[in-house]
This record gives C-alpha cells, structure tokens and sequence, in this order.
C-alpha cells in the first residue's frame, strides 16, 4: 500500500473533535504548585509584616534588648539587629502559623 | 498571547488559566493519539491525557525550550501510556504479543472505505502504533519520533516499515485493495 494511501487513511479517520470539557476537567485536577520564589517572598512579607507589630507593640521588650545591645555596640548597627531581629521573628511566627494550618 | 509567553507565565507564576489554554490546543491531538494507541478505548484515552496534561503542569520546570513543546508532550504522553502498559496486565500482554489487539474498537469517523480503521491499527504492536500515528497524522520527522520514543531513528524506520507492512496485509486480507 502506497505511502499516501495511509496518509490519507489517517488523517480522514483518526481526527478527534475537541471535547468542549476536557479543559475544565483538566484545569480542576491540577495540584498546586510551590514556587520557591513566590514562596520565599510570601514569607518575607509576611515576616516584615508580623515584625513591624511587633516592633510597635513590643516597644518595652525592645528598649530593654535595645539598651543591652547598645551597651555592647554602637547605635547605627543596633538598628539593623532590630531590624533583623523583628523579621526574623515575624518570619518565624508566619513559618510557625503555616505549619500548623 | 503566544506559546512562550504562556509557558513562561505557568513556569514563573504557576499560571493555571495559561495553562488552560495549552490544554485546549493540545487536547484533541493528544486525545487522538491516545485513542490511536489504546485500539479505541475513549475512556481511557481521555484518562491518559489528563494524566499527561497534570505530568506536563508538575515538571513545567524541567522543559527546555531547545524542543518543541509539542514533542515535550508527546513524550511525556508516550511515557504515561508505557507506565500504564507495564501497569496493566491486558496492555501489558499488548506490548509482548505485537498481534493482539483491543476488544474495545470505535468506528473513527469519516472512513469513507466501509472499514473500521482503529479495529485495523489493531494489528500494530503499541510502539509501531505510537510511530505511525506520530508520522502519518502529526506529520513528525524520524528524529522528532525518536526524541519522543526514545527510541533509536533506525529502530523508528523499521517501526515504520513493519507497521506499513502489517497494515498492507490487514487490508489485502480484507479486500481493501480491491475497492
């Protein structure tokens, strides 16, 4: 049988229309994905967040860790341990919220 | 938007919708190609590229773009229906015994020589179906065969020659020549 022949064979006789659900049902299947990226920002935000409560409403902790830092460092590089200290806080919290749920 | 934007945006963003619409270009030549190797089963057709669509949208990572992402389909599709042949005790007899086909035979449509083409692929061991369908209906090149087989390109080409061949005699046998 020539070449063309089952060419031809195939393309009138194996063609399938497109099911107007398929997408749907598809689409609903589909698990979430992580992006590690998108992950990693999300808890960031969320850490900077929890943290700047933190650093409002924890003012009185804060003075006391502040003044023990400053004892020992000079003021400019105790704001950034503030900084990094209530982040990783909040980051902790978020981290610590997610597990549970 | 086109091909590349979308595959980046499910890629970077874990877009679902973009991916929606990669399964709506991609779902009747798939589905076809399924129905093709499985004898007609539609049921598990559609099953298997579900499967194929979901394999697709977890390891979107691992794609690289020097392919097409049709053929990055297409293998991840050939792989699925292997898995499930090796998985299946009926297929899995298919895949050992090249002259046995399925029960489960649906008219395809438009055949216009008063034979069930889908009963004739039959006779085709599921490989050989696999190439021929790739080469006669989506037009694939030997090497793209290969890429999505795995399959070395000679292997490919006697595939292709053997399944010629069986689908030669199953017609002669069936007065076909004659018509």
């Amino acid at each position: 049988m020539e070449e063309q022949k089952i060419a031809r064979l195939y393309k009138e006789n194996t063609t399938v229309e497109p099911d107007p659900g398929f997408r749907e049902r598809v689409v609903g299947r589909l698990p979430e994905k992580t992006i590690l990226w998108l992950a990693i920002a999300k808890v960031l935000t969320v850490g900077l967040c929890l943290g700047l409560v933190f650093l409002i409403f924890g003012t009185d902790i804060l003075r006391t860790l502040s003044e023990a830092i400053k004892a020992d460092g000079s003021p400019e590089l105790s704001m950034y341990l503030w900084f990094s200290l209530a982040t990783l806080v909040g980051s902790i919290s978020f981290a610590l919220i997610r597990s549970v749920n | 938007m086109n091909e590349r934007t979308l595959l980046a945006r499910i890629a970077l963003l874990g877009d679902s919708d973009a991916f929606g619409v990669l399964v709506e270009k991609y779902q009747s030549p798939l589905r076809g190609f399924f129905l093709n190797l499985t004898g007609g089963d539609r049921q598990l057709s559609d099953d298997l590229a579900q499967e194929t669509f979901i394999k697709a949208w977890l390891g979107i990572g691992n794609f690289r773009s020097l392919a097409r992402f049709s053929t990055w389909l297409y293998r991840i599709g050939y792989n699925t229906f292997y898995d499930h042949c090796r998985s299946n005790r009926r297929y899995e007899a298919d895949l050992q015994a090249p002259e046995t086909g399925s029960e489960d035979h649906k008219s395809g449509n438009g055949d216009d020589f008063g034979i069930d083409f889908r009963q004739a692929l039959t006779v085709l061991n599921p490989q050989q179906r696999a190439v021929m369908h790739l080469f006669y209906y989506e037009d694939k090149t030997v090497a793209v065969i290969s890429q999505i087989t795995g399959m070395p390109t000679g292997t490919v080409k006697s595939h292709l020659a053997g399944g010629r061949k069986k689908l030669s005699e199953y017609f002669k046998d069936t007065a076909y020549e004659t018509k």
